[in-house]
């Protein structure tokens, strides 16, 4: 169970987040969408302790602000936007940084096979050798994600669930490469982990996602399951744009699509209003 | 058949591609022969003929005898001059890879960024002004005053270079090299100024710390300075894995179990100790700790845990054999092992330059 009360954080008058109380259970995937600017990102900083924020982060009862970064890193990896990669690494070389455990102790079983497994599983069987810098940006993001997941290889160690937080994973890959990530996300919280992941796609949130919480201007505008959260009024006002939910019979979840405004062009309007006729 | 085999079979096992480890030991079996037949080299080169360097090594272990001349040369002379040589390069070469880590950009070097000159600094300014310190302080110090002073003034100087280049756990080069040209000209004119106001003998004192020398070696100073240095250089695999995390930045370093904080700490206080202690015995080496790493990381890839080692043996390699081509170059005169290194340095320096454009535009 992760718990944050009344997270505030405020970047020199502005005020980014205003006391957002925050929850999510392990065995989960819980999402965090709102429009640009809302303070999803800042709220995943706070709750992983990347940021300090006024407010209490418990994971599993235990406050974050007073666990070692070896300690929490063992509990919790956290995929980042991508970022530079200051040296050439290869893939491997990149992809071993996960092997948190080895940090405290020098030999882990499974060290040599792991990183292959991980690297396998993001769908980057094949690239060890290749250098993380000559990488596209799509490939670069599944590095670190197979990175991310070594650290918290079993997504439940002694009894206690670890957790996963991913900022934005999606958003450099294909769509084929969505899914596979979504995917490990959701198997993960499957297998007893906790997942948080701060998710511009509304419909993969959907597909995918237990909970929802809704942010727009530093608050909470909303907390539930998908169907629960993701209501016509509730998203346009939001996002500040006509969304229209639907329930398309295959999926049976909430499905969004955009509802063009008058002055745009014809055909823009014709294939968004499509589904609705 | 065989044919077929071979064609379907993994060029490399999958195992091996992408790990450069065995590369990297290879590598390090091979440098340190290297290091071995360079030590021996600097052993027997010299201006004096007609040393029996074997005779007198092994006259010390209590193997046969040497001749008194043979064995002050040797045992007095050359080998604290090795002896430093060796451990300066292996210190340089260590700092410059741990300062690239800890600024995550590999252009970073003690040298260039006003470090060394913040050290000299500290060092001129107990040379000169070390006697009016009180008497307790100068007894207390000892021959260490000159290294510890040193390390004050290479320690402030990465302290305030790392404030100016880094906000937001960002480091910019172009800062950080700017930076470091005004922090170098800066100390250089305060020292210049306690120069000026040096006394002869004084000034006899100074004139080898603009350019660097090992010639000055002597037992006193490596004892007083190589602690430092062997510390160091015992220290700096400890932050292998934090400087590989690093490289993915301060907040994945963190995520990774990194204290981030602590780790910078410790890599500031490493690399100003180390080349404080080497610019009290030898003045300002330049281009060792950039050159080394980057050759390195070249053949084996920027894994600290494997490039640390290899860096402090390719730095010793490379300054031991500086010295002997400033011993032969203007012989029987020295040319200061500091020129040595920048005319080799200096275009080795543009050359990474131009290669690394990209970076320096961020």
């Amino acid at each position: 169970m992760l718990e944050a009360h009344s997270i505030t954080v405020t970047y020199g008058s502005r005020r980014v987040l205003d006391r957002v109380d925050f929850t999510a259970k392990a065995g989960e995937m819980t999402a965090i969408v709102g429009p640009n600017g809302s303070g999803k990102t800042t709220l995943l900083k706070a709750i992983t302790g990347e940021i300090v924020a006024s407010g209490v982060t418990r994971l599993d009862g235990q406050n974050i602000a007073k666990m070692s970064p070896t300690e929490l890193a063992t509990r919790r990896a956290v995929l980042p936007q991508s970022g530079h990669v200051a040296f050439p690494f290869t893939v491997l070389e990149l992809v071993r940084l996960g092997l948190t455990r080895g940090f405290a102790t020098s030999a882990t079983t499974g060290q040599d096979t792991l990183p292959h497994q991980a690297l396998a599983r993001v769908g980057l069987s094949g690239f060890e050798g290749r250098s993380v810098q000559e990488l596209s940006g799509g490939e670069r993001q599944r590095v670190q994600l197979a990175r991310v997941l070594l650290q918290i290889w079993e997504p439940v160690l002694d009894d206690t669930p670890r957790w996963l937080f991913l900022d934005e994973p999606v958003s450099a890959l294909d769509i084929g490469h969505q899914l596979v990530v979504m995917q490990i996300a959701h198997d993960f919280a499957q297998m007893g982990g906790g997942v948080v992941a701060v998710m511009h796609d509304l419909n993969l949130t959907a597909m995918f996602a237990d909970r929802v919480t809704l942010l727009d201007q530093g608050r909470v505008q909303g907390v539930g399951t998908p169907k629960e959260v993701f209501t016509d009024a509730h998203l346009s006002a939001c996002y500040g744009c006509t969304l229209r939910t639907n329930t398309p019979p295959p999926f049976g979840g909430p499905w969004i699509l955009p509802q063009a405004a008058s002055h745009h062009p014809n055909h823009i309007r014709t294939s968004a209003r499509a589904p609705h006729s | 058949m065989a044919f077929v085999t071979s064609r379907l079979a993994p060029r490399r096992p999958a195992a091996l591609a992408g790990d450069r480890q065995m590369r990297a030991l290879a590598l390090r079996m091979a440098l340190i022969l290297a290091l071995i037949v360079v030590m021996l080299l600097s052993l027997g080169w010299g201006a004096a003929s007609g040393i029996d360097v074997p005779g007198a090594l092994a006259a010390k272990a209590g193997i046969g005898t040497a001749s008194l001349r043979d064995m002050a040369i040797v045992w007095d002379i050359r080998m604290p001059r090795m002896v430093t040589g060796a451990l300066v390069g292996a210190a340089l070469a260590v700092s410059g890879t741990v300062m690239q880590g800890l600024f995550r950009n590999p252009l970073a070097d003690p040298g260039l960024v006003g470090v060394s000159a913040g050290a000299g600094f500290g060092a001129v300014a107990a040379i000169v002004l070390g006697g009016f310190l009180p008497v307790a302080i100068q007894a207390a110090t000892g021959a260490a005053l000159i290294p510890l002073a040193a390390f004050l003034g290479g320690w402030a100087s990465t302290l305030i270079l790392y404030k100016i280049a880094t906000r937001g756990g960002h480091t910019s080069v172009a800062t950080m090299l700017l930076a470091g040209i005004a922090l170098g000209a800066l100390t250089g004119a305060v020292t210049g100024f306690i120069v000026y106001r040096a006394s002869d003998d004084q000034l006899r004192d100074l004139t080898f710390w603009g350019m660097g020398s090992v010639a000055g070696a002597t037992w006193a100073k490596l004892l007083a300075a190589g602690p430092i240095i062997v510390l160091t250089l015992i220290s700096a695999p400890f932050l292998a894995r934090a400087l590989d995390a690093l490289a993915l930045g301060e907040p994945v370093a963190n995520h990774l179990g990194v204290d981030v904080q602590r780790m910078k700490r410790l890599a500031i206080l490493s690399v100003a100790a180390s080349v404080g202690a080497c610019v009290a015995i030898t003045g300002g080496i330049g281009f060792v700790g950039i050159v080394v790493p980057h050759l390195l990381r070249l053949v084996q890839g920027p894994v600290h845990r494997l490039l640390l080692p290899n860096a402090a043996i390719l730095g010793a390699i490379v300054v031991l054999l500086a010295d002997m081509i400033s011993r032969t170059v203007v012989a029987p005169a020295e040319l200061p092992i500091g020129i040595v290194t920048a005319v080799l340095g200096g275009p080795f320096f543009l050359w990474i330059l131009l290669k690394n454009r990209a970076i320096l535009e961020m």
